[in-house]
């Protein structure tokens, strides 16, 4: 028995556009579509794209009050004379002319970084509008106006005019090609095509290998990284937003990873598909990339981190499929009624067989992947479908207490159950850091580690999962290299002498203790 | 105990919500036997070492003293002295054996990884009753579907690797092995009865590499199995199984040797002392050639079973992807493995093929280049898309170095020599942190010390020695020691070693 959703079904808020609201509800069971997709990035899109002089206007988004209504572009770009924070997006085509993207386009033999398109696709928006001059603005642009906001071909002219307030929102992406960014769902489909990757977008591990920083995207996090001026508000206040960004980042995140593992195994299994030394190793089977990093890139030691600590249902010697995404993307599932309420969770019998298949033998064959991923995707588009719809019609508050509540259901999540409920679920440190994060963004949301009374051992999780400074300085990349090997030499006065990872351990059942119904705030 | 077996595999698989894969099938799905030919049919060692065959008192073969009588006493030097006289106890070994430090890893821990039970108070199923454990840890015909059944042939297992395990299961030629007629034409013979020519340096470098590289299942004219699959993949090492790690000339020179050299095919040749040099050549040849078989072997198990993976992580170099990812200019020698000196041609984040130095390109050497090296086309499949491609590649470069092996077997001891030193010397020191290219080196080095080409003092090949073993006491039992290798430790030593 499948879970039906609540919620208006795609076609339904189609036909009744912005009028439609929480009076429209619908089983998606009553439509025959073959795949309702979440509108924004999923769809097909051939508008041309414009340079952000379009937009940055004086009298449009350039006033230059940073921070201001009518000033987005100016907060979105960088000062001219001093240095403040800026929106990073701005730094990502100049970023290819360091040394270090310089370094991987040598290695990688793909010509100059800021060339390329496999670099281009996500650290520019390359263009082809017929003007050579207006293809290089806009490159030069980085990560611009169009990239999040969609191709302006079509709405540039548009989008200020009372016709177009009321569109509805698929409307707007359809024949328009606006992304819709109010809506979360429609955000961060766009922000996963880069920090998840796609079928144009594929950082595998060629690119690793050369040098490239790992992707790892959290939704939440992201919308709080330090030093990111934001140029718009949020129209939902706190906790209700960053819950609602925190089950839609993990629903968006994993719909795009189980994306990419779709294409990556049908590209292995297409007989017409041809190695491009544009493209390096794209094509390759298994995709090393599509796993967690640190599932091979560990040490070799017959230690205790599988055997006792952790009930991980991976056989020995399998590594783990996309364990960041897929960590704790199930609690977000099974709690989108907390975010969203009047949602029931959705359906995720593929999801599991999807799982399941990839730490199995099985997982090894492109084919078998390539049709279960297809059928996880399938039914993650209609939960995105019933979020976004949700998003669409204003959802009601966040119950008090929600971030709360998820915060325990992540803790626990961590952990076994059963008979290995003091273990963890999934020893991996991805796993660890998802479900972390999770919890971290439900402290955020609720005012901060010291407004909770699980703060403190929140942090003793976040101190312990990050790597040992390295007394060289500064490192680009690291691994917990060390988490499961016995400590080298304790710090004076440290009585404990436990490995890294079984203080963890103890940490992670100390936040659970915490977050407990009758423990918290 | 079968029965016992299954049952608490299945209520594990009930508690995990689902069955853990397997390469190989195990035990209750092979099917019942049915009696083998004659000729193939193990009969055990207890007809070997009777007083007047091969079971006389042996201290001169335990002193390393061999003369005519040295068959006579060459079951009980096995008996006394050889460690694959053990090799189906340690399957027996349990966590309590492990406690008393009578192994580092048991069979018990094994199994327990293997099929991924975590409480303490369930036994995983024995090893013994693997087959995929049995087909190396005792005689591996007793392993092959005919016998593995029959009361009999289970109850032979326990000798370990014993006569048969090398010698081909003697049913066939256990009583023609001594007549006047076999020894008449002794090659004739044993191919007529099935004993094998284990007097052919590089015929016994594969039997050899059967179990300590691996092979493929063996099957008579009508498809019957002789000696099943002996494939110890990644899952093995993952549970624990310590990494193959096989020089044939030096385990040469470290088994208790129960038998004297001396050419086999013609009567009354004098006895003579194998050139190190050369046996080092035959037993990287020998070497490359079963993995290369293996290879092939894998890729086509793959394509029937899907339990069989492919890639199979084991084929490659363990530290390709068993390496700390801490920023690598960070470390110094750190950013080798990015550097295209290095890669020679190797596509970034592909994992090289194993290094079967010299045959193969090792990273770290100077010599050969990958387009110099033997095995340079197997290389380059393992390393392009799609790997499958090697297969095909693997299996005709086998035959190439099964010709290899032969004719370095036929070359003058002073042409071995020679061979053997345009390696050794045209490597130069290792410039990197690559443990199997070290290890290669060291014991292509070493074999050249005890052909007394190498002048340096024998402590200085300990010290080597010392460099490539794990850093003591942080990882556990089972700790292997490329990633944690002090180079500083190896370069100076190594140094020292190597003729210049």
């Amino acid at each position: 028995m499948r879970p039906v959703f609540v919620c208006a079904a795609v076609f339904v808020a189609c036909a009744l556009g912005s009028a439609f609201g929480p009076g429209a509800p619908a089983s998606a069971r009553d439509n025959p579509s073959p795949h309702p997709k979440p509108y924004g990035v999923t769809g097909e899109q051939a508008f041309k794209n414009k340079p952000a002089t379009s937009c940055a206007a004086a009298s449009c988004h350039g006033a230059g009050a940073v921070g201001a209504v009518g000033s987005e572009h100016s907060t979105w770009a960088p000062e001219a004379q001093f240095k403040a924070d800026s929106d990073p997006h701005n730094k990502a085509y100049r970023v290819l002319y360091n040394s270090v993207s310089v370094e991987m386009a040598k290695k990688l033999k793909i010509g100059e970084a800021h060339k390329a398109d496999l670099c281009l696709k996500c650290h520019a928006v390359p263009t082809k509008t017929g003007d050579d001059a207006t293809d290089a603005q806009i490159l030069a642009e980085g990560v611009g106006c169009s990239a999040c906001h969609g191709a302006a071909e079509k709405w540039a002219g548009a989008h200020y005019t009372s016709d177009w307030k009321a569109l509805s929102n698929r409307e707007k992406w359809e024949k328009y090609g606006f992304v819709p960014t109010g809506n979360l769902v429609a955000r961060l489909l766009n922000c996963a095509q880069c920090h998840v990757g796609d079928a144009d977008r594929d950082v595998n591990h060629a690119l690793y290998a050369a040098g490239h920083p790992r992707i790892t995207f959290e939704a939440a996090k992201m919308h709080n990284t330090k030093g990111y001026r934001k140029h718009w508000e949020e129209k939902t206040k706190q906790p209700d937003f960053e819950v609602r960004v925190w089950v839609v980042g993990q629903a968006t995140t994993l719909r795009a990873a189980a994306e990419l593992l779709r294409v990556r195994a049908e590209r292995a299994t297409a007989s017409d598909f041809k190695a491009d030394a544009k493209f390096p190793d794209r094509g390759a089977w298994p995709e090393y990339s599509g796993y967690s990093c640190y599932a091979c890139h560990q040490s070799l030691s017959d230690t205790d981190a599988r055997k006792a600590l952790s009930a991980t249902p991976r056989p020995p010697g399998t590594p783990g499929w996309e364990v960041w995404s897929n960590a704790a993307a199930k609690v977000a599932a099974q709690h989108c009624g907390e975010a969203f309420p009047g949602l029931s969770a959705p359906s995720w019998g593929e999801v599991e067989e999807l799982q399941k298949l990839m730490r199995s033998r099985k997982g090894y064959s492109a084919k078998d992947v390539a049709a279960q991923a297809a059928k996880a995707v399938r039914e993650l588009d209609a939960w995105l479908v019933a979020l976004q719809n949700a998003e669409d019609r204003g959802p009601k508050p966040v119950p008090t207490g929600a971030a709360h509540k998820l915060a325990g259901a992540l803790a626990t999540n961590a952990l076994g159950t059963g008979d290995a409920k003091d273990l963890f679920a999934d020893h991996d440190w991805d796993a660890l850091a998802a479900n972390y994060l999770g919890v971290a963004a439900m402290a955020h949301a609720s005012g901060g580690a010291n407004k909770v009374k699980w703060g403190g051992q929140l942090e003793a999780i976040r101190d312990g999962l990050r790597f040992d400074a390295d007394p060289r300085g500064k490192v680009r990349f690291d691994s917990p290299w060390m988490f499961d090997l016995a400590p080298d030499a304790p710090k004076a006065g440290d009585k404990t002498e436990v490995k890294r990872i079984e203080q963890l351990r103890q940490r992670f059942l100390d936040l659970r203790a915490a977050t407990a119904p009758t423990g918290g705030n | 105990m079968l029965v016992t077996a299954g049952l608490v595999t299945l209520v594990l698989y009930t508690r995990r919500g689902e069955t853990p894969d397997v390469t190989v099938k195990p035990d209750p799905e092979r099917p019942a036997a049915s009696a083998a030919d004659q000729k193939h049919a193990p009969v055990g060692s207890a007809g070997c070492l009777a007083a007047a065959c091969h079971g006389a008192p042996a201290e001169k073969a335990l002193r390393r003293e061999y003369d005519n009588h040295t068959w006579q006493s060459s079951g009980a030097c096995w008996t006394a002295a050889d460690p694959h006289s053990a090799a189906y106890f340690v399957l027996t070994t349990t966590d309590a054996d492990t406690k008393a430090g009578v192994v580092k890893v048991s069979g018990e821990h094994i199994m327990r990884n293997l099929h991924a039970i975590r409480d303490p108070n369930v036994k995983p199923p024995a090893a013994t009753e693997d087959v995929r454990c049995v087909a190396c840890h005792t005689n591996p015909a007793l392993a092959a579907e005919p016998n593995w059944k029959l009361p009999d042939k289970v109850a032979l297992r326990s000798e370990g690797v014993s006569c048969e395990a090398c010698h081909g299961a003697a049913g066939g030629w256990q009583g023609a092995h001594y007549t006047t007629a076999f020894k008449a034409d002794r090659k004739k013979g044993y191919a007529e009865h099935g004993m094998k020519p284990l007097y052919d340096m590089g015929e016994r470098a594969v039997a050899c590499a059967g179990c300590h590289v691996g092979a493929p299942a063996q099957r008579d004219g009508s498809g019957k199995e002789i000696v099943p699959v002996r494939d110890m993949n990644h899952d093995m090492i993952a549970a624990g199984h310590p990494r193959l790690n096989f020089d044939f000339a030096d385990y040469q020179a470290r088994l208790p040797r129960h038998w004297q050299e001396k050419e086999r095919l013609k009567a009354d040749t004098p006895a003579y002392e194998p050139n190190p040099a050369k046996v080092w050549l035959v037993g990287r040849a020998a070497h490359a050639e079963a993995a290369c078989d293996l290879l092939a072997d894998r890729v086509e198990r793959s394509k029937g079973d899907p339990r069989t993976p492919w890639p199979e992580y084991a084929e490659f170099n363990c530290a390709a992807c068993h390496h700390s990812l801490r920023s690598p200019n960070s470390t110094e020698h750190g950013d080798w493995r990015q550097s295209l000196n290095h890669t020679a041609g190797r596509p970034l984040g592909v994992a090289p093929w194993q290094p079967i130095w010299p045959l193969t390109s090792a990273a770290g050497l100077a010599l050969p280049t990958r387009d110099k090296a033997p095995l340079s086309a197997v290389v380059l499949a393992a390393e392009s898309r799609p790997t499958r491609n090697a297969g095909p590649v693997a299996a005709k470069a086998a035959t190439d170095m099964a010709d290899l092996r032969k004719k370095w077997l036929a070359v003058s001891d002073s042409d071995a020599e020679a061979e053997a030193l345009k390696y050794i010397k045209g490597a130069g020191a290792p410039a990197l942190p690559e443990w199997d290219a070290a290890a290669q080196l060291f014991y292509g080095a070493a074999a050249l010390k005890r052909a007394k080409l190498i002048p340096a003092d024998v402590s200085a090949f300990w010290d080597v020695r010392d460099a490539l073993r794990p850093t003591e006491g942080r990882g556990g039992a089972n700790e292997y020691p490329f990633p944690l290798m002090n180079w500083k430790k190896l370069e100076g030593p190594f140094q020292v070693i190597l003729p210049k």
